[in-house]
């Protein structure tokens, strides 16, 4: 059964994944700036 | 997309841009999973359940619009509340929330999926949430590109401040009405952005949805005036900003007016005035830059002189009659929430209906923690990242988070407008940081060598560096440098691959920061994410997740469960008739309508305060007056929430002095100071006699004693005053398992003595039957 701590785990993981992925998204899409 | 405007298909920077974005559809995905998920605790810890108050008058609504059809629900006259008066439904209440769900049900079951009205309710406000998110999106994409949309989607998702107004359950009108504010704000930058019509019909479209859902709306149709006015006066006036602005005013208006409830106040009352005004002024700018276009200079000083005096006459009318228009009206045309925002003190002082209900009192620096969190020291990061560079669209969110900062500080309920102006802040901020740091890691990585191919792909298409461009104007021909500078200010953003051209980027320095240092502070960020994500899912989980109508605590024994609410409307709905009226504090009249199926005397629309005021008289009345004052509402049971024997803090008790302040204010006889002693609010052995003798101390205390022995309330934490007491003209008829709801029934009038006997008593002792028949009528 699913019970809150599951969902807790889930929900700081996924959460914590999120913050990890929109970093890639930017070093995906990153471009060294200039003077 | 950035992908559809990359000039040659493969190339790196093609193959980036793509990759880019099918992870930023992959994030959105995730970020709804999550905004979704982390709303569900109210369903796994307790159960599929309405929360609190508010929501069980949206679900009762929803009801019957799924059970009668739409034309019956604008129609709909409820006469279960507010006996005698009752309640026009359809007409008094936003609509938005009802029609979203009962649609979605609609929908569900069109499709075989038969879910309840209940599920459909309760699981409204999770979904919606995610929508929010994605509008927050693409709110901030318009502001500051992808990245920074990215990030603040992301914390929206998970903000404790709009969790706590948005759990499963909590269906209440803020929980589609955030998304619905902040889809307007996108539209109008949209607007603002591309000059297009068609995204200003959409505008006008999603504000008449904002419209119906709830009352904030008058905090859109204040910002974009104040933000079209910020442009104006900063001489940024475009023919974009007039079709994002006018017709907004001109539909959104109209549209407006077409909600019930809102009516002609669309028009007459003072919060919408701004809007008019700025209307006025837009037109009176936009002539001016006609004229100036069509004149030569020096006819267009001679005409400037002609349309500022004309200009400043019509204004001065205009003024004028507004004024007089504000000054005719009681309150000055304002509403009593509306006034308390611009005078905190305001309601506290003048309306102690508004005043008594906690999510209208200001919040304290804790609870800005606790509701935002990081996102509280990320935010003046933000906002100057919004300077840099400045644009229509980053001159917005700077206007919003400065004015619901404010309002925030006014009442803590608006904490929840607050929420979304800080999270695309701090996603501004994080984006900004994550730039530099990702940049510098790929250069250092030795992405040199890439990035010269990019470049090459990209002279074709490259602009030359802004410097450039705007040495070699004129002074004629600033204002179209500054809205080709702006134009290309958002090219950049939607095209992060262009850049400056190659030679620029050979004979300039790269400007990245050391690797080590790069990849140590994308760490301390991701600590900060992480932070922030278990502050949200604790917050989530612990904090706001309690549904209100069931309690439980946590002790050795192990788990308990207060279900004394629903114990209770289910007693009352099975064991008493089905007209018979039940009174109570306004807190719990939706819920009496709505679980136990009872007509109430006042419930939690608070629309007549001479209503509630007599119930609060009542209440603070002696048992007899009490009894006389029910009877002549045709009460026949009186419902109290007592907290004193498990320690529940929110019980009539506390907000005994609430009833007493509001039935003064109607009814002079009722003094606060009769109920204190020495300044001091008591229910022991020095509370004062007439606190000890009102009703709601008599039946909240009636056999109280007989618990423990002595009579300890577990909330005052103190033994109670009057003890051992009887009831002469009310009894008891249920009291639930802890105590926390009692049920009393009136009594009836004593009959009538008829015949001989009678006359022959009252002739042998006529002076004290005639004193007796004025203290008793019922005799």
């Amino acid at each position: 059964m699913f019970d809150d701590q599951d969902l807790g785990f889930f929900a700081n993981f996924l959460g914590i994944f999120i913050f990890i992925m929109v970093i890639a998204y930017h070093f995906v899409v990153a471009e060294p700036k200039f003077e | 997309m950035a992908a559809l405007e990359s000039p040659l298909p493969g190339t790196p920077t093609a193959m980036r841009n793509a990759f880019g974005n099918v992870l930023s559809v992959l994030i959105l995905v995730l970020i709804g999973v999550l905004a979704f998920s982390i709303r569900l605790f109210s369903v796994i810890k307790y159960e599929s359940v309405i929360h609190e108050f508010d929501p069980y008058f949206n679900y009762r609504v929803t009801q019957f619009l799924s059970k009668n059809g739409i034309y019956e629900f604008w129609n709909w006259f409820d006469d279960r509340t507010w006996y005698p008066l009752g309640r026009v439904i359809g007409g008094t209440v936003y609509p938005g929330l009802t029609l979203t769900a009962g649609t979605i049900w609609w929908g569900l079951n069109s499709l075989n999926i038969p879910l309840s009205v209940e599920t459909v309710c309760v699981f409204t406000a999770p979904v919606f949430s995610a929508f929010a998110s994605w509008a927050t999106y693409l709110l901030t994409k318009e502001v500051k590109g992808s990245g920074a949309g990215l990030a603040a989607a992301a914390l929206l998702a998970m903000v404790p401040s709009y969790i706590s107004r948005s759990v499963a359950g909590s269906y209440d009108n803020e929980a589609v009405a955030i998304f619905a504010l902040i889809f307007t704000f996108y539209l109008y930058i949209k607007t603002l952005n591309t000059g297009s019509l068609f995204y200003a019909t959409l505008n006008a479209l999603a504000y008449f949805y904002m419209v119906c859902s709830w009352g904030g709306y008058t905090f859109i149709i204040n910002l974009i005036p104040m933000h079209v006015l910020l442009c104006i006066v900063t001489g940024r006036y475009s023919p974009r900003l007039y079709i994002a602005y006018a017709p907004l005013v001109v539909l959104g208006t109209l549209l407006a007016a077409l909600v019930p409830v809102v009516g002609f106040n669309a028009v007459l009352t003072s919060e919408h005035f701004a809007s008019f005004l700025v209307f006025i002024i837009i037109h009176v700018v936009a002539l001016v830059y006609y004229i100036k276009g069509i004149l030569s200079p020096k006819m267009f000083k001679v005409a400037v002189t002609l349309v500022v005096s004309i200009g400043m006459v019509v204004c001065f009318i205009v003024v004028a009659i507004l004024v007089a228009l504000v000054a005719s009206s009681p309150t000055g045309g304002w509403s009593g929430r509306s006034l308390s925002l611009l005078d905190p003190t305001y309601a506290s002082k003048y309306i102690p209906i508004i005043a008594s209900v906690s999510e209208h009192q200001p919040p304290t620096w804790p609870s800005y923690f606790m509701d935002i969190n990081v996102l509280a020291f990320l935010v003046p990061a933000g906002i100057i990242a919004c300077f840099s560079p400045l644009s229509d669209a980053s001159s917005f969110v700077v206007l919003y988070i400065v004015m619901s900062v404010y309002f925030s500080g006014v009442m803590v309920r608006l904490m929840l407008v607050l929420a979304p102006a800080a999270c695309i802040m701090s996603g501004i901020a994080l984006s900004q940081a994550f730039d530099v740091f990702t940049g510098s890691i790929k250069y250092q990585l030795g992405a040199s060598s890439n990035s010269t191919d990019d470049a090459e792909d990209n002279t074709s298409t490259n602009n030359a560096p802004k410097d450039d461009v705007s040495a070699g104007k004129t002074d004629k021909g600033e204002e179209i440098v500054k809205e080709r500078s702006s134009k290309k200010g958002k090219k950049k953003e939607r095209e992060p691959a262009d850049k400056p051209s190659v030679k620029a980027k050979i004979k300039k320095k790269a400007l990245v920061l050391p690797l080590e240092a790069s990849i140590v502070a994308l760490l301390l960020l991701i600590m900060l994410g992480a932070f922030y994500v278990i502050h949200c899912v604790w917050a989530a989980a612990e904090a706001y997740s309690a549904p209100s109508i069931v309690l439980t605590s946590q002790s050795r024994d192990g788990l308990h469960v207060f279900d004394d609410f629903r114990e209770s409307y289910a007693w009352l709905s099975h064991n008493t008739d089905v007209d018979d009226k039940v009174a109570s504090w306004w807190d719990y009249g939706y819920q009496t309508t709505a679980m136990a199926n009872r007509t109430v005397i006042v419930d939690n629309n608070t629309w007549n305060n001479t209503h509630i005021a007599t119930v609060g008289t009542a209440m603070s009345s002696p048992e007899k007056a009490a009894w006389e004052i029910f009877n002549s509402l045709d009460v026949k049971y009186v419902l109290v929430v007592f907290g004193g024997l498990i320690g529940y803090p929110s019980d009539d008790i506390n907000k005994f002095l609430w009833m007493v302040r509001i039935g003064g204010g109607v009814f002079p006889h009722i003094k606060e100071a009769d109920y204190l002693r020495d300044g001091q609010y008591r229910i022991d052995s020095e509370a004062t006699p007439t606190m000890l003798n009102s009703l709601m101390y008599k039946l909240s205390y009636y056999r109280f004693v007989e618990t423990d022995g002595k009579g300890y309330d577990r909330v005052r934490r103190t033994e109670i005053g009057k003890k051992h007491f009887k009831l002469t003209h009310f009894e008891e008829v249920f009291t639930s398992h802890h105590w926390m709801v009692r049920l009393y029934k009136l009594k009836p009038p004593r009959n009538r003595i008829r015949g001989k006997a009678k006359k022959l008593k009252s002739k042998t002792s006529s002076g004290l039957s005639s004193k007796s028949a004025k203290k008793n009528p019922w005799v």
